[in-house]
């Protein structure tokens, strides 16, 4: 108590003589800092939050617009899954089939995503753009998705190596740690080109052998990197026929990967498979972000979780599966080649009975049924050569020869027909066509030698027939009509019975080769049962779309519809726990998560505003979604919240750098005048200590100590910095009122701003206490040095002076 | 460093042996303000200081009222303070690193100090002038005295409430003898109190201290170069010369001229009769 009197009594003469007029002008200079300090302040943070009260009610209202700038969003005015569809029933019309028989590319991304694009900037993505989605429920698209999980990854057999750019063989070669396997586990080389590769063919110093990935990839793979689409590109434009077609006879699609960097090469790709009018084959483009994406896209089929490989188990039962097929396989083949030597036996006993019919029409002449045993007594004996069959005994050559000719051809016509109504039975009549020696006309046109070649033939085929059939030719020269007939008697016999085992084994064989082939069937399936059954089971390593983003940045015009405008960072939502941690990873920018950290939230909690450190040159909205629920959520919270499709942004960057200059120029001001005052405290108040140097040194004469004198003077700048407080808040906020109202009546009206509501620029309390304590502070400060120099001050001198 | 009396029957409040005081700059030595004096100063004594300019009384008054610490520290002498019974060793305290703090401590509780210039707060009233020669003081310290009865015995009753840049010259050092005995001090220092006023103050003045002397029983040293002080009003004369004490006496009180003011009656007067009435008595030339 007493020492708060002694001081408020040596304060005193601060409000007398000419110290009075020392201390008013010092007080006057700290309430005019603290006036103008603060009337900045709040109206630079009063237009700052006008501005966003402008875009705010702007956006309730709907009322934003692109026009001017001629931005407009891509997706958004007529609905997010209208649009959808609409381009993938473009894309259908374009490839001419309802049915999906012409052209089908098929874009997948593993996301959706919508994009503001500025015509003048489209540079001939915008189809893609509008086509860069598959909505989910797509049943062909989600056929093919999976018939390429299962792990049927088209490969470009006709390419002998891959070269992969030097950028994606760094990012390869992080998940390839070996270098033996990968040639004979993919059939062909697989380069990574650094930078000496860029020569074409690369140097081989460039070449490393990269190995590792491709272990259950029965049909190979095709890498999804741009150096490989390049390549792939340039196949295509050189020989395209063979190299698609041989895959899509095979696996019935044609499917590329190919890393976002190479949307150039694929529009390419795609337009020249469009100029093509005579594939009808589909094509699936599936779509990776890089080559890591692609790798990991591989190892998804082989991986069992996240990262590691896949388990040893999950590994057998792959295999399992595949030994079984093979065999089942092996089955099928030899039941197939059972039913072919089947079908051989029974063409042998057709053979054999048409061989029959020639013979006896032979024998017929040589020994007619008509003629008894007599007559062969009074002629010559004749001779009838089983293996010579038309042999000329007759005289009347020529007549013969004729006859025979006729009845031949009409066998063989008959023959040839049969002939020609299979395959297989054409294949088991002969390497030179069985018993047809050549086609009608030749035979028509034959000259005699060749007709005789003709005989010749027939007599050989003859033989083999008898052979076949296992008849004894030990009386191979018949000479009665009694041992032709018995002759034709024992061959018809064995005939019959040789058709009779030759069907049955046919029967055999038939049934052997369906019970393979359904087994192969079964086992097919079981295997793509397996491969699925792993792929759900797989947590995908990279990033599948899990993630659900909006993204509204601020970022250069011309990079707007660039796919690589901005680093986007994409992860997996199981590895964002909060929205926190969402915060960190995203620091600008609308930033959406999950659907549920939006239901745990809200929209507004989850969605982090705009901040002054964006940059303005334009607005770009990236939305970016794993499906179109997600998206259709996405745009249920934006249109509830205002974000509407049209954003004034030209007006809005106007403020924007406006309210930007002016808030640094506050700030400036603000560090300016404050110090301005500080220093006019410094200087008075040390000017005073000096001029008041016998004061002091009565004060310590007195009995005051050094800490004494100097805390009065430390008491002093604060009591001026407090007085300036107490006087400079309430008119800085007058002040502030005054130009308040004064924007505010400019404003209003302007850019459709009817209504600036309970707008304020009075700074909050916690500002002003800022600024009051900043100030204090400050005023404390500056006393210091005069409080230093009078606690020093040797009294004796002091006193002398006087 | 502070012990009981054993110095002997004699009641002295300073003992100074061989207490120097030099002035340096840098490391040059500009001027000897004391030179090894030795000086015993008794309780109660009114001690005049005389000597010519520089020749070190202002040095010794600022040795004596802890105003400057001796230096060199007086490694074979010492610097004793005695007051209430208790001894306080200057140079044990210098030795000890507290002597700041101490003589700060002992100048607030038991020096009052009467400046020529006065040295009063112009923006306070002669009261609170009077007052605050005690606000620095430990409570045991402050005891006696209102301001206001100093003031009234001091003949400056009615200028109480008067801020004191009003006030002529012999009613400031008036006040200020006043600020001086507002704490009862042990010892006033009073250093050339006179040398602005004139005669008739002069008289008032001295007389002031001479009530403080003897009414308050307050030790008083008094620096002055007129020759005739030490005569009216001092009971022991010290003449310094080149910081030393080159003579050293006791002097009898006389009362000499009549055209000279008996102070010493004009004293009893006041204490008896008060000082109004004396004043008005007062014939000046």
């Amino acid at each position: 108590m007493r020492a708060n009197a002694n001081t408020s009594v040596l304060l005193g003469g601060m409000c007398h003589g000419y110290r009075r007029w020392m201390t008013l002008f010092n007080t006057l200079s700290i309430t005019l800092s603290v006036v103008l300090a603060v009337s900045v302040m709040a109206v630079s943070m009063g237009i700052r939050r006008y501005v966003d009260e402008i875009v705010r009610k702007k956006a309730a209202a709907g009322a934003v617009r692109v026009n001017r700038a001629g931005w407009r969003p891509v997706g958004w005015e007529a609905g997010f899954e209208e649009n959808l569809r609409l381009a993938d029933e473009q894309l259908r019309r374009r490839c001419r089939s309802d049915e999906y028989l012409g052209y089908n590319l098929w874009w997948r991304s593993e996301s959706h995503y919508l994009m503001l694009e500025h015509p003048r900037e489209r540079r001939g993505l915008g189809t893609f753009t509008r086509l860069g989605n598959t909505f989910v429920g797509d049943p062909e698209a989600k056929r093919v998705s999976e018939y390429c999980l299962a792990g049927s990854w088209i490969s470009t057999d006709d390419a002998d190596e891959i070269v992969l750019s030097s950028e994606t063989a760094r990012k390869l070669s992080r998940w390839l740690p070996s270098s033996d396997a990968v040639t004979d586990l993919v059939g062909r080389t697989v380069w990574l080109a650094l930078p000496e590769a860029a020569q074409s063919p690369p140097a081989a110093s460039a070449r490393v052998k990269v190995a590792g990935v491709f272990d259950y990839l029965r049909d190979g793979a095709c890498m999804a990197a741009p150096g490989v689409i390049q390549k792939m590109h340039a196949r295509v434009l050189a020989n395209a026929n063979a190299m698609w077609d041989e895959t899509y006879s095979r696996l019935g699609y044609v499917v590329a990967g190919f890393s976002s960097g190479s949307e150039t090469n694929i529009f390419a790709l795609f337009n020249e498979l469009c100029s093509r009018p005579d594939s009808s084959y589909p094509l699936l483009c599936w779509r990776v972000r890089d080559c890591t994406s692609a790798w990991f896209a591989v190892k998804g089929v082989l991986t069992g979780s996240k990262g590691e490989v896949l388990s040893e188990e999950a590994r057998s039962r792959v295999r399992g599966t595949e030994k079984e097929l093979a065999g089942a396989e092996v089955l099928l083949a030899e039941a197939e080649l059972a039913l072919e030597r089947a079908d051989a036996s029974q063409g042998a006993g057709v053979e054999m009975e048409q061989w029959l019919l020639a013979f006896e029409a032979d024998a017929e002449q040589v020994f007619p049924k008509t003629i008894t045993g007599d007559r062969n007594a009074s002629e010559a004996t004749p001779c009838l050569d089983v293996r010579g069959v038309c042999t000329p005994l007759c005289e009347d050559r020529q007549a013969q020869r004729m006859s025979l000719r006729r009845r031949v051809s009409g066998v063989w016509e008959a023959r040839f027909g049969i002939a020609r109504k299979g395959a297989r039975k054409k294949q088991v009549s002969g390497q030179d066509g069985g018993l047809a020696p050549g086609t009608r006309e030749e035979r028509a046109s034959a000259s005699d030698e060749e007709w005789a070649q003709l005989l010749t033939n027939l007599q050989r085929q003859a033989s083999q027939c008898i052979d076949a059939m296992q008849i004894d030719l030990s009386a191979s020269s018949l000479t009665s009509r009694a041992a032709v007939d018995g002759f034709v008697a024992a061959v018809k016999s064995k005939t019959e019975i040789h058709k009779g085992v030759a069907q049955q084994e046919h029967e055999d064989a038939m049934t052997r080769r369906d019970q393979a082939a359904a087994r192969v069937r079964s086992l097919a399936r079981k295997k793509k049962e397996i491969a699925r059954e792993i792929i759900a089971g797989t947590q995908w390593g990279f990033p599948t779309g899990v993630l659900c983003r909006v993204d509204v940045r601020l970022s250069g015009a011309n990079t707007l519809c660039s796919f690589s405008a901005e680093a986007r960072r994409d992860i997996p939502a199981s590895d964002v726990s909060s929205l926190d941690e969402f915060n960190r990873l995203y620091p600008k920018g609308y930033v959406l998560c999950s659907p549920r950290i939006w239901d745990d939230l809200g929209f507004d909690a989850a969605a982090q505003r705009p901040t002054d450190s964006w940059r303005i040159d334009a607005i770009y909205a990236y939305l970016y979604f794993r499906d179109l629920p997600c998206a259709e959520k996405a745009r249920g919270y934006l249109d509830g919240v205002g974000f509407q499709t049209h954003m004034p942004i030209d007006d809005f960057k106007g403020i924007l750098s406006l309210v930007r200059v002016v808030i640094w120029g506050a700030q400036a001001l603000f560090a300016t005048i404050m110090f301005a005052g500080a220093l006019g405290i410094a200087v008075t108040l040390y000017a005073e200590a000096d001029a008041e140097a016998a004061e002091v040194g009565l004060l310590k004469a007195l009995g005051a100590s050094s800490r004494r004198v100097g805390g009065l003077f430390l008491l002093k700048g604060t009591v001026i910095g407090g007085i300036g407080v107490v006087v400079g808040v309430p008119l800085a906020m007058f002040v502030s009122k005054i130009v308040e109202r004064t924007v505010a009546g400019a404003v209003v009206g302007v850019a459709g701003i009817e209504d600036v509501g309970g707008m304020s620029f009075a700074p909050g309390a916690t500002a002003i206490l800022a600024i009051s304590a900043a100030v204090v502070a400050l005023s404390s400060a500056a006393a210091l040095f005069p409080a230093v120099l009078a606690a020093r001050r040797d009294p004796q001198v002091a006193l002398r002076d006087e | 460093m502070e012990s009981p009396d054993v110095h002997g029957p004699e009641d002295w409040i300073y003992k100074l042996d061989n207490v120097s005081k030099e002035f340096w700059s840098g490391k040059r030595l500009v001027a000897k303000g004391c030179d090894q004096v030795c000086l015993r100063i008794v309780r109660g004594e009114f001690l005049a200081v005389t000597g010519e300019s520089g020749s070190g009384k202002s040095t010794l008054l600022s040795l004596l009222g802890f105003l400057a610490a001796p230096r060199p520290c007086p490694q074979e002498g010492q610097f004793l303070f005695r007051v209430n019974g208790t001894t306080h060793d200057l140079r044990a305290a210098l030795e000890e690193g507290i002597g700041s703090a101490r003589m700060s401590r002992w100048r607030a509780d038991h020096v009052g100090f009467v400046f020529q210039s006065y040295h009063l707060m112009n923006h306070l009233t002669a009261q609170a002038n009077v007052e605050l020669g005690a606000r620095f003081a430990s409570p045991d310290s402050r005891r006696g005295n209102t301001a206001d009865a100093l003031l009234a015995m001091l003949g400056m009753a009615n200028f109480a409430r008067k801020r004191t840049r009003d006030l002529s010259g012999g009613q400031k050092q008036r006040i200020s003898v006043a600020r001086a005995l507002s704490k009862h001090p042990a010892i006033i220092l009073a250093d050339e109190p006179t040398g602005n006023l004139d005669i008739a103050n002069k008289c008032l003045v001295l007389a002031s201290l001479l009530i403080a002397n003897a009414v308050y029983g307050a030790t008083v040293v008094l620096v002055t170069h007129e020759i005739e002080h030490p005569a009216l009003v001092a009971s022991r004369s010290i003449l310094m010369r080149d910081g030393r004490i080159v003579d050293d006496r006791q002097i009898t009180p006389h009362v000499t001229a009549q055209e000279s003011i008996d102070i010493r009656v004009l004293a009893d007067r006041i204490a008896r009769e008060g000082y109004p009435a004396v004043y008005a008595e007062l014939k000046f030339e």
